[in-house]
C-alpha cells in the first residue's frame, strides 16, 4: 500500500462514519504552494460529529490507533494518532477547538476534488494565518517557508490580504507577515 | 559565490514555474509521493548498510529512522 492509497482509505473512512473535518498541516500548504514532502497528514475534526476510533476501526488491520492521547501546542485541543503500519505514515486528528481562528477556518472550509473523492480542504487565506501563528509559536523555519511558497506561486490578486491582515493583527503576526510580503516581492 | 546563489534561485524559479503549472489536486499528491520515495530510498540505502537482513527487518530499521526524524522536528 503506497501513501496515496493510505490516503484514499483515511478518506473513504471519513466519508463512512459522516465525520466532519479539515485538511491542514503540510498538505494544505502543498495545495497552495511547492509541494514538499510530508511524513504526516493532519486533519482537524468536530469532536461533537466525528469519532476518531470509528474512524480507525473502519481502516480496519493494517492501522493503529495510538491510545495515548496528547494536546495539540497553540490551542491545546485533543490529539488523536493513527499510524498506517507498515510505512510509519501518521494521520493525525486535531479536535476542532473553541479558538476563533480555528472556529473560522472550520467555517470556511472547501470541498474539492482528491483521488476521485472529495475532500475538506482550507482557503489559501486560513492556511497563510494558521501559517504564520505556528512559525511565531514554535519557531519553525519550515512554517515560514510554506507562506513564502504559497505567496509567490499563488495569485495575490486571488487572495482576500485584507482578511490575513486582520488576523495576523490579533495573533500578532503582522510584523512577520509584512516581512514576508516584501522578500518575496514580484514573482518570476 | 554568486554563481552558486544565481543557481540556487533557478533552482527555486523553476520549483515556483512547476508548483504554478500543475493542479491543486497534484500539488498535494505530490507531497504524499515524496514519502514514498523517500521511503524507497532509505530502505535502498538501508539494504546496502545490511545486505544480509530480510525485508521484514528493513522496514522495521526503516520505521525506527522515521521515529528519530520525528522526535528531531519536535524538539524532542
Amino acid at each position: 500500500m503506497n501513501t496515496l492509497d493510505v490516503a484514499a482509505a483515511v478518506l473513504d473512512a471519513l466519508n463512512q462514519v459522516q465525520a466532519s473535518y479539515l485538511m491542514v498541516g503540510a498538505l494544505s500548504s502543498n495545495l497552495y504552494g511547492i509541494p514538499r514532502n510530508t511524513n504526516d497528514a493532519d486533519f482537524v475534526f468536530a469532536a461533537a460529529t466525528t469519532d476518531v476510533s470509528a474512524i480507525a476501526a473502519v481502516l480496519g488491520a493494517g492501522f493503529r490507533l495510538d491510545p495515548q492521547l496528547s494536546f495539540e501546542s497553540i490551542t491545546m485541543t485533543l490529539r488523536r494518532v493513527i499510524t498506517h503500519i507498515e510505512t510509519g505514515f501518521l494521520i493525525e486528528f486535531f479536535e476542532l477547538s473553541d479558538d476563533p481562528h480555528d472556529q473560522m477556518r472550520f467555517r470556511r472550509r472547501q470541498q474539492m476534488p482528491f483521488l476521485n473523492r472529495r475532500i475538506f480542504v482550507p482557503t489559501v487565506e486560513d492556511v497563510i494565518v494558521a501559517k504564520l501563528r505556528w512559525s511565531k509559536h514554535v519557531r519553525r523555519s519550515k512554517d515560514i517557508d510554506d507562506v513564502k511558497n504559497i505567496l509567490v506561486v499563488q495569485d495575490m490578486a486571488n487572495i482576500d490580504l485584507p482578511y490575513i491582515r486582520t488576523w495576523a493583527q490579533a495573533h500578532h503576526t503582522i510584523d512577520l507577515l509584512n516581512q514576508l510580503l516584501a522578500d518575496t516581492g514580484p514573482k518570476p | 559565490m554568486a554563481d552558486a546563489d544565481n543557481f540556487i534561485d533557478e533552482i527555486q524559479r523553476d520549483k515556483i514555474i512547476n508548483a504554478r503549472r500543475i493542479s491543486p489536486e497534484r500539488r498535494i499528491r505530490a507531497g504524499l509521493e515524496l514519502f514514498d520515495l523517500n521511503r524507497q530510498l532509505v530502505m535502498a540505502a538501508l539494504k546496502m548498510q545490511h545486505p544480509d537482513v530480510n525485508e521484514a527487518a528493513l522496514n522495521k530499521l526503516f520505521l525506527e529512522r522515521l521515529a528519530m526524524i520525528r522526535r528531531v522536528e519536535s524538539g524532542l
